[in-house]
């Protein structure tokens, strides 16, 4: 009922005229600009990702449902972000099965005995949609592995319902295949991160760590209304160490990781397609977390300082001067990979350069996600991710 | 040069623009057999094409498979959860069976497509572009299609398309041939046994969904009641490492905990699994299989290619022998004039070319509408009888043109060669000569005598020394026919008596002139036929002893498969019941023999049991030793690859224990390639103890409704259709392919009869051209019209009575050795011979009829044509 409620209440508002014109506009952009800028990762990625990739032409109800009167974004089955609602652990380390898009997100930086970089990517994100009445769910992960001079990625899909792939507690795991992230009994840190591919592969064991709430208590708007948003929480310094290998070659390594966590409900617009997101740990002590979001030639800022005594501070727009250097380009797209970060209020005035240009993921939809160096007013390291159109 | 070439060219091709005829019929006796030939070759490369496409279904190529052991239906889905939670990748999981609908059977196939998106750890380098997955473009096609069905069905406003196939309320696909066959169409929803299928979409069948209703797992599962259960497991990758994880944990199905391999076990041996394992890893021997099946069925089409392409050269060989002594003045006038014999080969091989390149356009254009009429037909037959999944797609005509060419220019050359290089050579003020007749008594001779010679020569026995045995005896009979019309129309002359009777002292002394030019005519009608009726004798053989087989093999009322649950209860409630006459269980286990893969079943004591086994020769002592464990029973497959007869020892590999026994006796089996063997069933036990079955067989009493009770056993037991099947069922099914099979076969035989009536066609009209004055002179005469045709007809009456003479015969041993070498040893079973006499005087009657009918107009003509302008 409630779908052909909603349905009824599109064709009375005239709304498939929008679609229509939307399927002109967003279906060349769909299938052209989108099929190769690709997914995403943390906070904004994924809404993206796996509406562009999972919702299809929903996109386009996604805009119309958008657009519609409270009462009808009611009648949605899935949760809507609201502020004011706080999160609860260790309950929101787990599933959320009344939201649509969810992700689990890992980076990390480290190093060898010999003092050579690698970077380190573990997603699983879930998507979820509304068929004959039913939430279901699909679930979906991207690995990667860098070094200065290599570079490897896989991505693996599974349904909710076939049973490899899930996040469950008592213990904590998310996984996929034989893709796993382990926690404790409820949360997952610490724990371990195993991936296992042919060519590339990686087994660490990650610290117990604080995490922050982004935004407001957790509750990050992706706009300037709030009208999008996702509740969303960090954890930016996790201790990690033990193995990476990489064409057959196993090194150990230790350094620090990141978790993002990130759970809503199509909150994205569909022409928000563009974003520059920075996860940067200034020393040890402090982390900067930065994303710009690129639509329509308006841009909406974040970023947040935290520190390791567990204080996060959310920082003004007109605070951070973000400046694009060097650019690169990937199956027809440009990418700056050089950037110059400024925040004279802290009195940072950093470079940032990946350690490897290529880490470009050629995934269903691609990206370039990968770990940079930090020069300048900070050195040290943190991961950048770029996607689509500039 | 140049221009003295191009006018030497334009005089003698000059020829064929006042005897339009003879440039027609050149044409179509090369284009015709170019496009019989050219369309063999189509359909041989499409199918070969659509194996290899066969093998890269929407989950990838397939390179193994885990199926259900003990004869079981299916095993747990746990299997394939843990496979991927130990890393085992490339895998799809699949849930196939047949739904009862009200029409007979639909087979659905459920496959979990969602991992298909997987990439497996790629490098990505600047400038690289993204690799594709394990499904590659076989996926994204599949991806395609569902965009485009879903708007189709399902209309729109459809959010997700590969949710709405992977989630209820799921939607399904069918390919076009599919959904031609049972009736499918667009949008479809079925109702089975009160349960609605999902929404249908039909798409084209490149998409590689053969014979199958495509749909998710999760639908396919509920739809045959099989929740959790698969029916198999594909694997698109399997690397030696993955083995012996793979076998772990088939083997923790089985115990509920995990155990390691077997120490000492290669890979190979590792693919035999132990008998309590619910599942097996076998490596896929469709790939093993299917291009000998295919390759044996595509070399007797190309067979029937080559005989098409030699008919048509005959035709073109008259009508370039014929345009030869017309043209002869001509070129000695060219001579004359100062033309060398290198300039007049230069024209003629001009000539030559460009006969070819016609021959090759007018032959690709037909050979492609010839392929694309007969291409469902050979698609089914290959999906049928050699288990290619995928329904043949002919790819693009662009590529034809070239194999045209070639085949044209290698006809041309063939059937002109002689004519024009005669026509070359010609002096410019001799006489022509009389053309030698050939020696072709000698030349039938030496071919039947070497067929003679291959056939008793004591070298190994093969495919390739059938068809050149039945080359031999072709080509020996052909030439057979001249040397006996020569002989006949030659005998006349000693009839003195004859010439009492003008009229038919004319026609034997025409016939015997004219000779030359009929005799090559009916050599390809001679080959026609012979191919007909041999073509048409193999297959009513094989029809008579098929029907047999299938009788004595599915000699059972009722076959069960059931699940191990249930197994012993059902088995309990079948034997206590009066209606049955005798149930068993039916063993079978995939084992070694002499180092190949093969299977074991087991056969206990019973005349009814014996029933299913049809040997190749009887013997009472037979039942007596096989259950006395001196023997086993081997099927043709296994008695031809290993060279065994009845009374040969043989080792087997049973349990890990090598066995060595006696073969008792070599049963038939048709369409199995694979080596299998038939042992006691009780020595079978005892040599396995763990074996286990949880098929079972059932005999019901004559006097029993064997649908009732059927219908009462499956609801007394809630059997899901997968579980229990009819053996009328399948025999029903079995002789419709078999009938679909060789309907394009009969197609193709037909049509080469039909070009060697075209072949006859064109010798009377040209033979009318030649004889114009002479008829005319016999018209002055005062013989009227009709008895100027009826003096022709019964010359041709006479010449094709005798051509078939040799054809009927010919034709039969050429399904001899058909039937004895070349099917033997392309598909490991024979068969003997069955003479279907009616049938080889239907195809004499037809192809005399056609004959006579497609003559009749140049006989009406050169009948009624006038007299005083022939004079002239």
């Amino acid at each position: 009922m409630k779908s052909i409620s909603r349905l009824s209440w599109i064709y009375l508002c005239n709304i498939k005229k929008i679609k229509c014109l939307w399927k002109t506009v967003c279906g060349s952009f769909r299938l052209q600009y989108l099929a190769r800028a690709r997914s995403a990762t943390n906070a904004i990625s994924w809404v993206v990702m796996v509406t562009v990739v999972w919702f299809g032409d929903g996109l386009i109800e996604s805009v119309a449902v958008a657009a519609q009167p409270s009462s009808e974004v009611a009648a949605s089955p899935f949760s809507r972000v609201l502020p004011g609602q706080p999160l609860k652990f260790p309950e929101d380390h787990l599933l959320h099965p009344d939201f649509q898009s969810e992700w689990w997100y890992v980076t990390a930086n480290l190093q060898d005995e010999q003092g050579r970089d690698y970077g380190v990517q573990f997603t699983l994100f879930a998507a979820a949609d509304l068929t004959g009445g039913v939430k279901q769910r699909i679930f979906f992960a991207h690995a990667a592995l860098s070094s200065a001079t290599d570079f490897f990625f896989a991505e693996r899909y599974a349904r909710a319902d076939m049973g490899h792939a899930g996040v469950q507690a008592n213990p904590w795991l998310a996984f996929i295949d034989n893709w796993r992230m382990e926690g404790g009994a409820v949360a997952p840190l610490p724990g371990r991160i195993v991936v296992e591919e042919e060519s590339f592969g990686y087994q660490l064991m990650t610290s117990d760590a604080d995490y922050f709430l982004q935004g407001d208590e957790g509750f990050s708007k992706k706009n300037e209304s709030g009208s999008m948003a996702s509740y969303y929480y960090s954890a930016p310094f996790i201790e990690v160490n033990g193995t990476v290998t990489m064409a057959g070659e196993t090194r150990t390594v230790s350094g620090r990781a990141w978790l993002d966590r990130e759970w809503s409900t199509r909150v994205i617009r569909a022409e928000d397609l563009g974003w520059d997101w920075f996860a940067l740990r200034l020393n040890d002590q402090t982390a900067l977390m930065l994303y710009r979001l690129r639509s329509h030639g308006e841009q909406h800022f974040y970023s947040s300082i935290m520190s390791a005594n567990g204080t996060i501070e959310v920082l003004g727009a007109s605070e951070v001067m973000l400046e694009a250097g060097q650019s690169q380009s990937f199956e027809g797209r440009d990418y700056v990979l050089d950037w110059r970060i400024r925040i004279p209020s802290r009195n940072i005035d950093i470079h940032t350069r990946p350690i490897n240009d290529s880490q470009f993921l050629r995934t269903r939809i691609s990206y370039w996600e990968g770990a940079v160096k930090i020069s300048g007013s900070h050195e040290s390291v943190g991961y950048m991710e770029l996607f689509g159109a500039r | 040069m140049l221009n003295r070439l191009f006018l030497l060219w334009i005089t003698l091709m000059s020829h064929y623009r006042q005897h339009k005829t003879q440039a027609v019929f050149l044409l179509l006796g090369l284009a015709l057999g170019v496009a019989m030939f050219l369309s063999t070759l189509l359909i041989s490369s499409a199918a070969k094409d659509s194996f290899r496409q066969a093998q890269r279904t929407v989950g990838g190529e397939i390179v193994a498979e885990i199926k259900p052991a003990n004869g079981q239906a299916y095993f747990s889905e746990d299997v394939y959860r843990e496979l991927r939670s130990k890393g085992i990748k490339q895998i799809i999981p699949v849930v196939e069976g047949r739904v009862a609908t009200e029409s007979g059977f639909l087979q659905l196939l459920g496959m979990d497509v969602v991992p298909l998106l997987n990439q497996y750890g790629q490098p990505s380098r600047q400038g690289v572009s993204r690799p594709d997955g394990p499904a590659d473009n076989r996926f994204q096609q599949f991806e395609t299609a569902l965009n485009e069905a879903v708007d189709d069905v399902l209309g729109e406003g459809v959010d997700s398309p590969l949710f709405r196939f992977v989630f209820p309320p799921y939607i399904a696909f069918a390919s076009a041939s599919y959904a031609r066959m049972h009736g499918l169409t667009q949008g479809q929803q079925l109702t089975v046994a009160g349960v609605q299928l999902p929404k249908l979409a039909i798409v084209s069948d490149d998409l590689g969904f053969g014979y199958a209703v495509f749909c998710d797992i999760r639908c396919a599962q509920s739809l045959l009641g099989m929740e959790n259960q698969l029916t198999s497991i594909r694997l698109s990758q399997l690397r030696e490492d993955d083995i012996p994880i793979i076998q772990a944990v088939l083997q923790a199905d089985s115990d509920g905990g995990l155990n390691s391999v077997p120490p000492g076990s290669d890979s190979q041996q590792a693919l035999i699994a132990e008998s309590s394992q619910t599942a097996l890893l076998e490596r896929n021997d469709r790939s093993l299989r299917n291009p000998a099946f295919t390759d044996a069925f595509l070399l007797n089409l190309r067979g029937i290619g080559f005989l098409s392409l030699l008919v048509g050269c005959f035709i073109a060989f008259n009508a370039a022998s014929f345009s030869l002594n017309q043209r002869l003045k001509m070129v000695q006038r060219l001579r004359l004039s100062g033309a060398g014999v290198q300039e007049i080969t230069l024209a003629l091989l001009i000539e030559v070319l460009l006969w070819a390149l016609l021959a090759s356009i007018v032959g690709c254009l037909l050979g492609w509408l010839v392929s694309s009429t007969l291409l469902p037909m050979i698609g089914l037959t290959l999906n049928q009888l050699f288990y290619n999944d995928n329904i043949l797609g002919l790819g693009s005509i662009s590529g034809a043109w070239g194999s045209a060419f070639m085949i044209a220019l290698l006809a041309t050359i063939t059937a002109m060669a002689r004519p024009l290089w005669l026509m070359a050579k010609v002096k410019p003020l001799a006489r022509p000569e009389q053309q030698q007749v050939p020696p072709y008594l000698l030349i039938a001779s030496g071919f039947m005598l070497l067929g003679l010679f291959l056939w008793v020569m004591p070298v190994a026995r093969s495919q390739e020394l059938g068809l050149m045995i039945a080359a031999c005896w072709f080509v020996g009979g052909a030439f057979l026919v001249p040397a006996l019309l020569r002989a006949a129309f030659g005998c006349s002359s000693h009839f003195r008596w004859l010439k009492g009777f003008a009229v038919l002292h004319w026609t034997f002394a025409t016939a015997r002139i004219e000779q030359q030019r009929t005799s090559v005519a009916m050599m390809a009608y001679a080959i026609g036929l012979a191919a007909s009726i041999a073509v048409m004798t193999m297959v009513v053989s094989f029809e008579t002893v098929f029907v047999d087989y299938l009788d004595d093999a599915l000699s059972e009322s009722l076959y069960l498969r059931l699940d191990k649950d249930n197994f012993s209860q059902v088995e309990q409630h079948v034997n206590q019941q009066s209606a049955v006459a005798m149930s068993y269980r039916y063993y079978q286990q995939p084992i070694n023999i002499a180092g190949e893969r093969g299977t074991v079943s087991g056969m206990h004591n019973h005349p009814l049991r014996h029933r299913s086994v049809s040997l190749e020769s009887t013997a009472d002592k037979v039942w007596q030793d096989f259950h006395q464990h001196q023997g086993v029973l081997i099927n043709q497959a296994l008695a031809l690859n290993q060279q065994l007869s009845p009374g040969d020892t043989l080792t087997l590999e049973i349990n890990h224990t090598p066995v060595t026994t006696r073969v008792l006796g070599v049963y038939y089996s048709y369409g199995a390639l694979a080596p299998a063997i038939v042992m006691d069933q009780q020595w079978l036990l005892s040599l396995w103890p763990s074996l286990e079955s949880y098929r079972l067989g059932v005999f019901l009493n004559h006097q029993v409704d064997a649908d009732a009770y059927t219908q009462a056993l499956v609801s007394e037991f809630a059997l899901a259709s997968t579980e229990y099947l009819r053996p009328q069922q399948l025999k029903d099914l079995a002789y419709s392919i078999f009938q679909q099979t060789f309907y394009a076969t009969r197609v193709l035989a037909t049509t080469i009869l039909l070009i060697a009536t075209l072949g006859i066609f064109c010798t009377c009209y040209t033979s009318y051209l030649a004889r114009s004055r002479s008829n005319a002179l016999v018209r002055v005469l005062g013989v009227t019209r009709s008895r100027m045709i009826s003096a022709s007809l019964w010359q041709l009456s006479v010449s094709t009575l005798l051509a078939s003479l040799i054809a009927v015969p010919l034709g039969l041993l050429v399904s001899f050795v058909s039937i004895q070498l070349v099917l033997r040893y392309s598909f490991g079973w024979y068969f003997p011979l069955v003479v279907d006499w009616s049938g080889v005087l239907m195809i004499v009657f037809i192809g005399l009829t056609a004959t006579l009918i497609g003559s009749l107009l140049p006989l009406v003509m050169a009948g009624s044509k006038t007299t005083i302008k022939e004079l002239a």
